[in-house]
């Protein structure tokens, strides 16, 4: 009988190492889907650039009708844009990381290398983030530009208000992704979760959050927390449809924390558990 | 350095779906080093043994042990060194053939990453590696498996059906190539429904029928206990059918056209010369011509249909 080597057993390397490799390795995959990044970019950078530069051709054809494409008030326009239109672009990369290995069966080969199925889960929430910060990022920073440069007789919005949009604008798609990455993951199903989250956020949240007999319930509402969290000086124009309820900021960040934290850890355990 | 000389050992493995046993108390032993057929008709429970074996599906019972790992307590370690292609390979089709490896070699050791080249080398695919899978092949997505499990640099290569869908040509590429590999001491695993497969490529085996292991062992030894018959050509067939019915050595008596079958059963290599001599001699003593007498070398594919077949009489009876 002849007699193996066995492996010294996995080399340890640090796990921020590994954690750094398979993140990479997850933006890979979400970089090179052309007309996912086609799209994302559209909703983000292309939108807030068309919406900037349609209304600084109004202004230029007709002054006296249209004002200045930028200053204060027409950046709170766009951070109403980049949050919606940035929330679906979360949505689609989201479902797109959750479900990606399921749906092409390269999901049982990751788990084959005998790397954790945890570790594999938790990858893909720097992976795809890495595709979406950026290009909200980039949006949001074309809108301050524009309001700045366009301004015009406008106020000029100042570097707080500028870099507090900002940071909302990456709450509002972090936690969209975040939710659709782990419902993705529990259903396996990029297309149903996308259809099932846009519907939710921009049909039957608008509709609850106008139930008054709802009352204190509207407060778990994930788009009632995001928009507590709106800065002070992008209202009301980051919140043309001034529905939602009053809560404190610390009930708010409850209410998206468990909005992110929920999916995620459904999504993290069926990972975990589903035959690869 | 492990105390046993296994690469895969399983004991009792048992997987239940519902009501259906697929995998049925199936122990095995895979010596290291070898190449080692795990042999079975469609649906007899092979890819849910190996899908066990890989982590991607739990057992329900028994236990199993890989490169001395015991599975699924020390999996990482475990599968460290094992390639594997469980069912047909899938690859991301909006990568390149490297892109799919950088992803898979992110997944193993730092060190895998520096195999890529060398992987795609040995496959032959270097030169198409940075098209995207959606134009690749059967045969080379096929190619571009072996390569991911060669990221790992296996001690044990485990492959399901490995040349399905490939052409005759491909089938043969990749028989040299898995010889290769075996050549250089690496243990292959290979299920397979086709007998001739592992016949050629194996040197031991494992029958499978109905999630059960029907016969194990070198595969030389399994082919030997197979079904043995003599063919004949004579004169007068159906005066031979007449003389040859009844015979003690003879399990049943086929005619067709001018070709006489005797079977003879699961007999040894002597029995099976004696019952051809004693033919012979009867067919001569009633003045049968023959113009020709064969005992065609017992094969794996009589061994198999044997075996098989003997479960589906259990399983009707």
């Amino acid at each position: 009988m002849s007699t193996i080597k066995q492996a010294a057993g996995p080399a340890r390397p640090r796990a921020g190492a590994v954690t750094r490799r398979l993140a990479g390795a997850e933006f890979l995959k979400v970089r090179k889907r052309r007309g996912l990044v086609a799209l994302t970019a559209m909703l983000t950078v292309g939108a807030v650039v068309l919406a900037g530069g349609v209304l600084a051709i109004l202004h230029a054809a007709d002054p006296a009708k249209y004002g200045p494409a930028g200053g204060l008030g027409n950046l709170a326009n766009a951070g109403f844009i980049v949050s919606s239109l940035g929330a679906v672009a979360a949505v689609l990369v989201g479902a797109t990381m959750g479900a990606g290995d399921v749906q092409a069966g390269v999901f049982r080969d990751l788990v084959a290398t005998g790397r954790s199925r945890l570790a594999l889960f938790t990858a893909r929430i720097p992976g795809g983030l890495a595709l979406l910060w950026p290009l909200v990022a980039a949006s949001w920073a074309a809108a301050c530009a524009g309001s700045v440069l366009l301004a015009g007789s406008h106020p000029r919005p100042g570097v707080a208000v500028m870099i507090e949009g900002g940071l909302w604008a990456l709450l509002a798609a972090t936690v969209s992704y975040l939710m659709a990455l782990g419902l993705a993951s529990l259903a396996g199903s990029r297309s149903a979760i996308v259809a099932t989250l846009l519907a939710w956020q921009f049909a039957l949240t608008p509709l609850a959050l106008r139930v008054s007999k709802l009352g204190v319930l509207r407060e778990g509402l994930l788009t009632a927390g995001l928009d507590r969290m709106i800065p002070a000086g992008l209202l009301p124009g980051a919140r043309p449809d001034p529905v939602s309820p009053h809560m404190s900021v610390m009930l708010a960040a409850a209410v998206i924390t468990v909005w992110a934290i929920i999916p995620l850890a459904a999504g993290a355990w069926r990972t975990c558990t589903r035959d690869a | 350095m492990m105390t046993g000389g296994y690469a895969v050992e399983t004991a009792g493995l048992t997987k239940r779906f519902g009501d259906r046993t697929a995998v049925d108390r199936v122990s095995l032993r895979v010596p290291a080093g070898t190449a080692f057929g795990y042999l079975g008709p469609n649906g007899a429970g092979k890819t849910t043994l190996i899908r066990m074996l890989l982590g991607l599906t739990r057992a329900d019972e028994g236990s199993m042990r890989l490169l001395g790992y015991p599975v699924p307590a020390q999996r990482a370690a475990a599968l460290l060194r094992v390639g594997a292609m469980a069912e047909e390979p899938r690859f991301l089709d909006h990568l390149t053939g490297r892109e799919n490896l950088r992803i898979n070699a992110a997944a193993r050791e730092l060190a895998a990453a520096g195999r890529i080249e060398g992987a795609l080398e040995r496959v032959g695919l270097r030169d198409r590696a940075g098209e995207r899978v959606a134009r690749y092949s059967t045969g080379m997505r096929q190619r571009l498996g072996v390569a991911r499990c060669l990221l790992a640099d296996p001690q044990l290569l485990i492959l399901d059906e490995p040349t399905n869908g490939l052409d005759p040509a491909g089938v043969v590429e990749f028989r040299g190539m898995i010889a290769s590999l075996i050549a250089e001491g690496r243990t292959v695993m290979l299920s397979s429904h086709l007998l001739d497969e592992v016949e050629k490529i194996c040197d031991s085996a494992a029958i499978v029928d109905r999630g059960r292991v029907v016969a194990q062992g070198p595969v030389s030894e399994l082919s030997a206990e197979g079904s043995r018959s003599v063919v004949l050509q004579v004169s007068d067939p159906g005066r031979a059918l007449l003389v040859l019915t009844g015979h003690p050595a003879a399990r049943s008596v086929s005619e067709d056209g001018q070709q006489v079958r005797v079977a003879l059963g699961a007999v040894t290599g002597d029995q099976a010369r004696s019952a051809a001599a004693d033919i012979n001699r009867r067919l001569v003593e009633q003045d049968v011509d023959i113009y020709r007498l064969d005992l065609p070398a017992a094969t794996l594919e009589e061994r198999f249909l044997q075996v098989t077949h003997k479960m589906q009489e259990e399983v009707a009876a």
